[in-house]
């Protein structure tokens, strides 16, 4: 519980901080607002008061001029408040945006392996959702809330202090009861928020994913609309009949409140009514004392509740805080990677394992291979062999589980993974593209010309259909992001990566199933220019498409995790392994 | 980018009175179809909320004058009494029937929602790929939660209202006319300034929900880890962030320009609303002085000026917020109403369907049909005449883009032609019902997509699950041994999203189960979209042999591997949208064209010596 506490009140250190780092005067701000509200709330308690009082006095004119500066310093309070509000909604929508924008940059700038990875999802998960829409918000508004809670109770006090000192004794009997009866709301509310996450991921999935767009043809041509219907309903059912449940739960444990409350209204009434009736109070005391107890028991409440609210959300607070305290480069990545000046190296494998999951299968075992500068390879094997797994060891994507992979000698995560990536262009058999421009596409990170656009467009023979478009290679792909995009087929898009790859320049291309969308023309074009493209360069393919294996040097068998052939095209095929079988099924059609 | 902002022309004009009515009315009836007994939770509400706020207001002044100067403390403290009963009495049923209504709120908007998503995967496909159909079911959804409210608002707000206005009259008619016409003409310039406020919110909320489908990507961009390994290889994330920035500063420059909108209104409000305080006041210190109240009266009358002002205020904001919800209940019927043409009958849906006809007589004929993109001037495909024959082997190969996969819908009729007639045994397939008509076909897609849910649930899809034929699916499909040798078979759960211990399978493997799903339809014609493009040359190799020699139904089939052509009866050469050439694998390569150089192409590094 007491940590529970500490926690809470990090928690809130830490949001106050961001917040500041982004807008100075937001604190400014947040402060003017509380000043205002807890104003205006006094405002009427007071005024009230002094004309009643004044009125029954029969002071007319001290009466009226109270009117006045009571309806005076309401509009006046009321058009400041409104105004600060406004400010200070501003201000936290981009306090909530920076971050976001700071979750998101350390997502795609942290190294790879730890962010596919199934522990660290959930973590993520959880920081996405402090920062989801309007979040950070509410925990400001919470914390400010508490704060103006805290003012106006202390006020209350003052007040009363002045008056009478059995209102006050009142008064903390009122707060002890309030407290320990939220205390207790708090710690249930806590309990049931864990219970509906797999229902609510249940029903999102079903309401989001299963009616985009990406499923639009399945949807239309299979007739899965009742299916998916189905399952939303059932979601939504599941959904409801949760909170209903949950609903009844809380108001069978927790009407005694309702109880404790009318007590509580017997209990001040009475008392303050005994002072008005001994005539200790005036008429006009009466009512501010009233209003006053209830403004403070409400101040209480809101200030409890506040804090409930931070402390459901302190979970998604602190898998935010420990996301975003991760460095982006592994403890032990102290070395610069450099090139020697004649550009030569080596990355080698040592007895390379590696499993996704602590239970799960070897996916790679004790696999060694020795890649130089200037290598042309293939490889090639059955589906669920490894070769994409192998190609995440190479680029760093993924940490070997036993053995070393390195770079000239050097441990490849004694690197930072920016400077290692560098070394690599590649295709990836599910690569991405985004609904940007073309160009955009070509050259994400910027810094190339129109020309080596157009160059390298032309090279992997896009020239024709580019020049069709409206807007050229300024044209979006798809409409997701402008008025007007253009669709491109299957082959397109992946002309489209290995142009992509292509403009990157670098050092050592890796190509998995770069041809597999591509038409028997666009393949041969791409193989025929390969040693134009590949020149100079170190260059892994993947591939199903053993054609390509005629372009290499040497050509790597895997099956189960390991490399079972090793050697060039005549090699294997004398040998009759593995390869052999596959080029002849393969080759088999055209040798008629 | 311009067009994006240009609001619906509806918005600044002021909906008639009538077309108000009318749209609440259609709401109401929306509300009742997709759930009840909100009814009676909305009244209780309505009543405790009331009721309590009535005791609160009442009662205390009242005290205050039994026990002023030693009164009646029997009295006093019998109302102590009620006040502590009735009080927290009225609380409980107001939060539990505010809980309730939360509750039934949210199950209605999905309900209604879903409404929305069915008529998404129902729309033309073509229409799903347009910006402007995005945006327009964009506003759909947002407007739900707008005009949901309108019976919430009828019930509560209105006839809340009118409830106090009614207790409040029996008082406040004792105060002077003059109080009362100033409360009303109050009353009234707050209902202007209201209205010009739900006019510019509703501007904004349609406005920044035209921006949502791009907000949505962007975001999805900047969070799903799935980009992870183009993004650092590529150094794209400065991209997308900037991206992102530009999509945030448009949303936030709207919500800017609204929230100070309403600021400016709200400005004249709290005038309004203090030159009607003080009006009441100095009227009731003027009957005061004259003897016409007493002290509790005066603090009474002070609060029921304020509750009538608040009441009238009440009533008139439900109004215009009525107004408000009929507004955003148009951008749902604008929706709902797109027109269709591919249309699936709501009665058949659900029913088992029987096929069109069963055997494998039948002649399938595009008849010089052409097909253009809607909002693209080039043609996707020209004059196309093409005959499949029942049991028949149709190839389709040619360059990217030349319109193969363009072809395979209009076949499966995700498409309609924009010129020409497809025929089913003399019948445009137009007339067919859509829910017959596909069955008729079993398509795997070049981008084929698995969900989450068991193999085979995966499989069997909605057709009934009959084993014998699902194994057979799987040996055809090559994909039998690794589903045999998964913990539970063809019961385990697909993807990691909902589950973590669901499988995720590679590339092949999908595809594979892809190729299962299609043959599992036991539908006549096969249509295939590089069925083997992600399988190494073993399984490609067992997968056109079950293709060729085990599979006896019509396939059609797009294949860059030309392998498959070989034992095709038919093969159709596109180029450039047309059909270029058609035969046989040994008739087209003897002759000089498209066919032969691309078999050449592709033979080369197989058939050439080093």
């Amino acid at each position: 519980m007491r940590q529970a506490f500490v926690n809470i009140c990090s928690d809130i250190q830490f949001m106050l901080k961001r917040a500041y780092n982004v807008q100075r005067s937001y604190y400014i701000v947040a402060m003017l607002n509380m000043l205002l509200s807890i104003m205006l709330s006094w405002i009427s308690v007071l005024f009230i008061k002094w004309i009643v009082d004044a009125v029954s006095e029969g002071n007319g004119r001290n009466a009226m001029f109270c009117v006045f500066v009571y309806v005076g310093g309401i509009i006046c309070l009321s058009a400041a408040d409104a105004f600060v509000c406004m400010k200070k909604a501003n201000q936290e929508m981009l306090i909530e945006n920076q971050l976001r924008l700071q979750l998101a940059k350390k997502q795609m700038t942290l190294p790879y392996d730890q962010i596919d990875n199934k522990k660290e999802h959930e973590e993520y998960q959880f920081s996405r959702k402090a920062v989801e829409n309007g979040s950070v918000a509410k925990i400001l508004n919470n914390i400010s809330s508490i704060v103006s809670g805290v003012c106006n109770i202390i006020g209350t006090f003052f007040v009363f202090s002045m008056l009478n000192g059995g209102v006050v004794l009142l008064l903390i009997a009122v707060v002890c009861v309030n407290a320990a009866g939220n205390i207790k709301k708090m710690q249930y509310q806590y309990e049931q928020d864990e219970a509906g996450v797999h229902i609510e991921r249940s029903l999102y999935y079903a309401r989001d994913y299963l009616t985009s767009p990406v499923f639009a043809r399945e949807v239309r041509v299979f007739g899965l609309v009742d299916y998916v219907v189905a399952r939303i309903r059932k979601g939504i059912d599941n959904f409801f009949h949760l909170e209903i449940q949950a609903q009844r739960k809380y108001y069978r444990n927790f009407w005694w409140t309702y109880l404790l409350n009318g007590v509580q209204l017997a209990v001040v009434y009475a008392y303050i009514g005994s002072l008005l009736y001994q005539g200790v109070l005036t008429a006009g005391e009466f009512s501010a004392c009233i209003s006053a107890v209830f403004l403070f028991s409400g101040a209480v409440v809101s200030g409890l509740t506040s804090f409930a609210d931070i402390a459901r959300s302190s979970k998604y607070i602190h898998a935010l805080r420990r996301f975003l305290d991760k460095s982006e480069d592994r403890s032990d990545a102290k070395n610069t990677l450099v090139l020697p000046a004649n550009g030569e190296f080596v990355i080698s494998f040592i007895n390379v394992s590696f499993k996704y999951d602590e239970n799960g299968p070897y996916i790679i075992k004790n696999l060694s291979l020795e890649l130089k500068k200037g290598d042309k390879l293939c490889i090639v094997g059955e589906n669920g062999s490894g070769k994409t797994t192998f190609v995440k060891l190479l680029l760093g994507f993924c940490i070997p589980t036993e053995g070393e992979i390195l770079f000239n000698g050097v441990s490849v995560s004694t690197y930072p993974a920016e400077q290692y990536q560098q070394l690599f262009s590649a295709v990836f058999q599910d690569f991405n593209l985004f609904s940007f421009r073309i160009s955009e596409n070509i050259a994400p990170g910027g810094g190339h010309t129109d020309e080596e656009i157009d160059r390298v467009l032309e090279k992997v023979g896009l020239t024709e259909k580019i020049s069709s478009l409206r807007y050229g290679k300024d044209t979006y792909l798809t409409e997701r992001m402008a008025d007007y995009g253009t669709n491109f087929s299957g082959g397109e898009k992946q002309l489209l990566a290995i142009a992509r790859a292509i403009c990157k320049d670098a050092p050592v291309y890796i190509l998995d199933e770069p041809t597999a969308a591509l038409s028997p023309q666009n393949e041969f074009e791409i193989y025929k220019k390969f040693h134009e493209i590949a020149r100079n360069k170190t260059v892994l393919f993947i591939s199903h498409r053993l054609a390509s294996c005629r372009l290499v040097d040497k050509i790597l068998v895997m099956n189960n995790g390991c490399i079972v052939e090793a050697g060039t095209h005549e090699q294997l095929m004398r040998k009759q392994g593995i390869y052999e079988k596959m080029f002849s099924a393969q080759a088999g059609y055209y040798q008629d | 980018m311009k067009k994006c902002f240009q609001p619906r022309q509806g918005i600044i004009r002021i909906e008639k009175i009538k077309n108000i009515f009318v749209n609440i009315g259609k709401i109401f009836t929306l509300r009742k179809q997709i759930g009840g007994r909100v009814l009676v939770t909305e009244v209780i509400h309505c009543l405790a909320e009331k009721a309590k706020q009535l005791f609160e207001i009442m009662i205390p002044p009242v005290l205050i004058d039994f026990l002023i100067e030693g009164k009646d403390w029997k009295q006093a403290a019998l109302y102590i009494l009620i006040l502590s009963v009735f009080i927290p009495l009225f609380s409980f049923a107001e939060e539990k029937s505010r809980d309730l209504l939360s509750a039934y709120s949210c199950r209605d908007d999905y309900r209604i929602l879903l409404n929305v998503k069915v008529k998404a995967m129902m729309v033309d496909y073509q229409d799903t790929l347009l910006a402007g159909n995005m945006q327009k079911e964009s506003r759909a959804v947002e407007s739900i939660n707008e005009f949901l409210e309108a019976d919430y608002l009828v019930l509560h707000e209105i006839l809340g209202a009118l409830f106090s206005m009614i207790m409040l009259g029996t008082v406040f008619y004792r105060l002077d006319v003059l109080a009362v016409y100033m409360v009303f003409a109050a009353a009234a310039v707050h209902y202007l300034l209201t209205k010009r406020k739900y006019k510019n919110e509703v501007y904004y909320t349609q406005l920044k929900s035209q921006n949502r489908p791009k907000t949505a990507y962007v975001e999805e961009l900047l969070f799903h880890t799935k980009y992870g390994k183009d993004v650092r290889l590529y150094d794209a994330s400065d991209l997308i962030i900037g991206k992102y920035a530009k999509v945030f500063s448009q949303n936030f420059e709207m919500d800017q320009k609204s929230r100070w909108n309403s600021f400016v209104l709200q400005l004249f409000d709290y005038l309004i609303n203090g030159i009607q305080l003080l009006v009441v006041y100095l009227l009731a210190i003027l009957k005061y002085r004259a003897g016409q109240l007493t002290i509790g009266a005066f603090t009474i009358y002070i609060n029921a000026a304020k509750q009538i002002y608040a009441a009238i205020g009440e009533f008139l904001d439900a109004l215009a917020a009525l107004g408000k919800t009929a507004l955003f209940y148009d951008d749902y019927v604008q929706y709902m109403d797109l027109k269709q043409t591919i249309v699936c009958d709501e009665k058949m849906r659900g029913k088992r369907q029987e096929k069109l006809f069963s055997g494998d007589d039948f002649v399938l004929q595009f008849d010089h049909v052409s097909f253009r993109y809607p909002g693209s001037s080039k043609y996707a495909l020209q004059d196309i005449c093409v005959e499949i024959k029942g049991k028949e082997i149709v190839s389709i190969v040619g360059e990217n883009g030349a319109g193969k996969t363009t072809f395979i819908y209009l076949l499966l009729r995700l498409f309609d032609p924009t010129e020409g007639v497809i025929q089913l045994n003399g019948r445009d397939i137009r007339t067919f019902p859509y829910e017959e008509y596909r069955l008729f076909l079993a398509p795997v897609f070049q981008e084929y997509e698995l969900f989450s849910a068991s193999v085979r649930e995966n499989v069997v899809l909605t057709r009934p699950y009959v084993k014998e034929q699902a194994e057979e699916s799987y040996r055809f499909a090559d994909i039998e041994s690794r589903i045999r040798a998964m913990e539970q078979g063809d019961l385990t759960i697909l993807t990691k999203v909902l589950y973590d211990e669901g499988v995720e399978l590679s590339g092949g493997e999908q595809q594979k189960l892809a190729l299962a799903r299609a043959y599992y339809r036991k539908s006549q014609i096969l249509i295939l979209d590089e069925p083997t493009a992600a399988l190494d040359p073993l399984s490609e190799h067992r997968i056109y042999y079950n293709v060729a020699r085990r599979y006896h139904g019509t396939t059609v089939f797009i294949s860059h591997r030309l392998t498959s052509t070989m034992f095709a009866d038919q093969i159709l050469v596109f180029d450039r949208g047309r059909i270029v050439q058609r035969g046989t694998h040994e008739e087209l390569v003897q002759i000089n064209g498209i066919y032969r150089e691309m078999f050449e192409k592709q033979a080369y590094y197989y058939v050439r010596e080093n």
